[in-house]
């Protein structure tokens, strides 16, 4: 058995090496093709004046004018006052599910992550039929409040960036190490100096981290103030704007740059706090158990029935409002509301599925197949590679879009042939959501011993047959649930995908925010409750396989 | 000899982790590379499986030089600390995975891994998945999986560190039981100098990516060359400073004292001798100022003529901190190593 051909050796490249490069060759030149390029075309397109003049006329031009100035005003106030509170909501929700003995805790923390199963304009939807002018209390208790404006984005963008929040701070406080508690117990500290000088340091790093993912979902939402902004317009839906409706795409890249100054900012902050607290992490932990405490185990019980009440409430009522006759005049059940007559009926639900199915399928192979290279290799190329890999995160959807116009709607470009094809879709939310899916995957194969491979090497094993029957196999969860979180998140994005859908190929929220924008509030609220629908049915189906096949994850949402 | 290792070096950045090392391992030699933490034990090792690309340096095996032979194709069996079997894949589909990335016939497979799950008695054990399995009986399936595919070289890297101190002894033997009926070369990393002790042919004591010592356990322990040797099998008390006394307390040792060279004695070969012994040469009158009983044994701290003398008798002692004693250094026992690195402790 040992008559293993010595004579393979005098290879010029390894056949291991030359799988690595390909890999990691397969992986970079569609990140330059379809993250990279598109991007800087973008930064080109703001300094272009006129044609093929170039200068700084454009952002003059835009700065001059007042109405920006308030724009940004309220992007910057709005995303502040999100952050600030769905940080604090979501930091108690936290400490109640990692820290207390409260009953329920599994059916909270997963009824706190319904609002990232839909897409962000759900929950502007739901404020309108709850407090908008024909809304529920209004019309009950005869008042006259006014939801469209700052107030009603910052409801519902602090409804849809709570579970993003609440995720962060409770892998931060789930890492756990009980002895620094004990000690500090031993050493006569009192409840409120535990928290402030152990419980507090702990997850310092989560906390920062939290603060600027909201601050950057916030911001780059597109979805509520759209629907529940009125007025009220932030950097987002000004691109929009001047692109959509003025068509001026010179101005629109201005914007879209300078929206990305404070993305840019707020992500390299999160990434640097986000690492400190993962490195936070500990060797053998004995981790902390909470105590029972009526007093707070009771709060908290009350607080999070209270939230995950509120979170609910917002979805059922578009539910609801999708099963009436004529909101609010005539509230008899029908089911009209689903036959659509405009905006292509059923077809953008299922183009929806089609795209989102092959954004998982797609997103998986090259995010996974980034991650694996940038692990198994370190140079300049792979460096590169990484962060490449990890830039969509700071890059607003309305910029990759815009991105995407620019490069694919040209057509001295030989990829032109995919723009206004499902494709283009695909590949959008494939980037879009790169990031996320890369850091899964590198997280999860980090965990992997590099002892596996090097003993399936010993044992004669070639580098594709250890990826084959050792390294897959162990990484099946997660690829599995990178694959749903690209298909989640893809039925519900609008924000990048705004600007590619035709009437021939539309997306579901996109007909969503059609139906509203033409009045059609209950047909949009019958078309949020079909995405709800696919989505928890994808989530249903993965629950099922993975208990079928016995399969053991640790998050099913990354 | 079987495995020839000349002059292999591989430097990190400016660290030489291991530094020109050249060895010789025999046909059926189980070997133990001993050392410090950081000292290039791994390193070592990995070079050898082929896991790192050496800098420079050659491999041998039986003539043949294999160092531009990538893992795969050299044949090794390795096993690690941390038991690293495939978690998604049953035990025994473990032990037989290196004979069916080699096409051997199912039949065959199965028939070898019953074998090998016989040998490390785990035969009950074949269906489940490793996760069930204690540590200890990991690691024998791991030291099977290694084995299956007949390897030219086993290979361990500290193997019995994650276990505990009953589990560890067992499989000490079962090892050394292993290696010899199959007669291959075996090198073990460890830094368990009682492990080193009783496993092996022969212990390389490395130092600084350098090796320090090779050679059997009992010529390390008895032969030191280096006080860093010294130290690192046992303790050594340096004797250097009672060569300087006048008159009848000047320390006598056998034949010429060298120049570059320490004397030194191991704390069990000092004697503790009655008062009426005083002027027997090599005797010299101590103060007691530390006690430890292990238990089998108690360690003596004495003071003479102001070093630090330790002493190791058996069982508890009587003495107490302040009492006054005898000591003496038999002549025989007095042991010369080099003094270029006796700074080291
Ligand atoms: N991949 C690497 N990159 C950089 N330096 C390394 C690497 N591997 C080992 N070293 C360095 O080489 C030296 C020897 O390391 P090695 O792991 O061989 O030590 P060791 O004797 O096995 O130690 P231990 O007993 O702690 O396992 C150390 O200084 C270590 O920091
Ligand atoms: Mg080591």
């Amino acid at each position: 058995m040992s008559a293993i051909s010595l004579s393979k050796r005098k290879f010029s490249i390894h056949p291991d090496k030359l799988l690595l490069s390909t890999l990691g060759l397969l992986v970079i030149v569609p990140l330059l093709l379809f993250l990279v390029f598109p991007i800087l075309i973008v930064f080109l397109k703001s300094f272009q004046v006129g044609d093929g003049m170039w200068g700084l006329a454009n952002y003059t031009s835009t700065m001059v004018e007042a109405h920006f100035w308030i724009v940004v005003g309220n992007s910057l106030w709005l995303s502040v006052i999100v952050t600030v509170i769905s940080v604090i909501l979501g930091f108690i929700f936290a400490y109640a599910i990692q820290r207390s003995q409260m009953p329920g805790k599994q059916f909270f923390s997963i009824m706190a992550m319904l609002p990232m199963f839909a897409p962000s304009l759900l929950q502007a939807l739901g404020l309108v039929f709850l407090l908008g002018r024909n809304g529920i209390i209004n019309r009950w208790l005869g008042l006259d409040i006014e939801i469209y404006g700052l107030w009603g984005v910052v409801i519902a963008d602090v409804i849809y960036a709570f579970p993003q929040a609440f995720m962060i701070l409770s892998a931060a406080f789930a890492v756990a190490d009980s002895r620094p508690y004990e000690a500090a117990r031993m050493l006569g500290a009192s409840k409120r100096q535990i928290f402030f000088d152990v419980t507090l340091p702990s997850i310092k790093f989560g906390l920062i981290s939290s603060i600027f993912l909201v601050f950057t979902v916030t911001i780059t939402d597109f979805g509520n103030p759209m629907v529940i902004g009125g007025n009220f317009s932030v950097l987002a839906t000004e691109i929009y704007n001047q692109v959509s409706g003025q068509m001026n795409f010179n101005l629109g890249s201005v914007i879209a740059i300078i929206l990305l100054i404070p993305v840019v900012v707020a992500f390299g902050i999160e990434r640097f706090a986000g690492r400190k607290q993962a490195a936070f992490i500990p060797d053998n932990v004995s981790p902390l158990v909470p105590v029972k405490n009526k007093m707070l185990d009771s709060c908290m019980f009350i607080y999070s029935t209270v939230i995950c009440g509120l979170i609910l409430l917002v979805a059922a009522i578009v539910v609801y409002a999708s099963f009436v006759k004529l909101w609010p005049y005539n509230m008899s059940f029908t089911l009209d509301n689903y036959k659509f007559d405009s905006q292509g009926g059923y077809a953008p639900l299922l183009t929806s599925v089609i795209v989102s199915l092959m954004a998982a399928v797609i997103g998986v192979v090259l995010v996974f197949g980034s991650a694996y290279v940038v692990n198994k290799t370190k140079n300049i190329i792979t460096d590169l590679l990484n962060f490449f890999s990890i830039l969509p995160a700071a890059i607003p959807g309305m910029v990759l879009g815009l991105a995407y116009i620019f490069f694919f709607n040209d057509t001295s470009n030989p990829l032109n042939i995919i723009y206004g094809t499902v494709f283009i879709l695909t590949i959008n939310s494939v980037y879009h959501y790169y990031a996320q899916g890369f850091l899964t995957a590198s997280t999860s194969l980090q965990q992997i011993s590099s002892n596996f491979d090097e003993t399936s090497a010993c044992l004669g094993a070639s580098l594709l047959t250890t990826i084959k029957r050792v390294t897959l196999p162990i990484l099946l969860p997660s690829i599995l649930s990178v694959g749903v979180f690209f298909f989640m998140r893809t039925m519900v994005t609008l924000a990048a995908v705004i600007f590619l859908v035709s009437p021939k190929v539309n997306l579901a929220a996109v007909s969503v925010m059609l139906l509203d924008d033409a009045g059609n509030t209950t047909q949009a609220a019958a078309y949020s409750t079909l995405i709800i629908l696919v989505v928890l049915v994808a989530l249903l189906f993965l629950n099922l396989i993975l208990k079928i096949f016995k399969i053991k994850t640790k998050s099913l949402i990354s | 000899m079987y495995l020839q290792i000349k002059n292999i070096t591989k430097t990190y950045g400016a660290i030489a982790a291991v530094d020109n090392v050249s060895l010789d391992i025999a046909k059926n030699e189980f070997v133990c590379i001993l050392g410090p933490s950081g000292c290039g034990k791994t390193t070592l090792l990995r070079l050898i499986a082929g896991l790192e690309d050496a800098d420079q340096g050659e491999l041998y095996i039986g003539g043949e030089n294999l160092i531009s032979v990538p893992a795969q194709h050299r044949n090794f069996g390795i096993v690690f600390q941390s038991y690293s079997l495939f978690q998604n894949m049953t035990i025994a589909e473990n032990v037989g995975y290196g004979l069916s990335i080699r096409k051997v016939p199912k039949a065959q497979i199965h028939k070898r891994v019953n074998e090998l799950l016989e040998q490390v008695r785990l035969t009950d054990q074949s269906e489940k998945l490793p996760h069930k399995l204690s540590g200890g009986q990991q690691q024998r399936v791991a030291v099977a999986r290694a084995l299956a595919v007949d390897p030219k070289v086993l290979l361990l890297d500290e193997p019995l560190s994650a276990l505990d101190a009953k589990v560890r002894k067992t499989l000490r033997t079962e090892i050394c039981e292993v290696q010899k009926s199959l007669g291959i070369p075996t090198i073990m990393v460890t830094h368990d100098q009682e492990e080193a002790m009783t496993m092996a042919h022969r212990i390389v004591c490395m130092k600084d990516g350098k090796i320090e010592q090779v050679g059997t356990p009992s010529e390390l322990y008895n032969q030191p060359k280096t006080f860093f040797v010294a130290n690192f099998l046992g303790s050594m008390n340096v004797l250097d400073p009672f060569l300087e006394k006048d008159g009848n307390n000047k320390l006598q040792v056998n034949g010429e004292h060298e120049k570059d060279c320490s004397i030194g004695i191991r704390p069990e070969s000092i004697k503790i001798v009655d008062t009426g012994k005083h002027n027997d040469s090599n005797t010299y009158h101590g103060t007691v100022t530390k006690i430890e009983n292990l238990g089998n044994v108690s360690l003596i701290q004495a003071d003479a003529s102001g070093h630090s003398i330790l002493i190791e008798r058996r069982g508890f002692t009587n003495f107490k901190v302040g009492d006054e004693l005898w000591i003496q250094f038999p002549v025989d026992t007095i042991i010369s190593f080099s003094r270029s690195t006796s700074v080291v402790s």
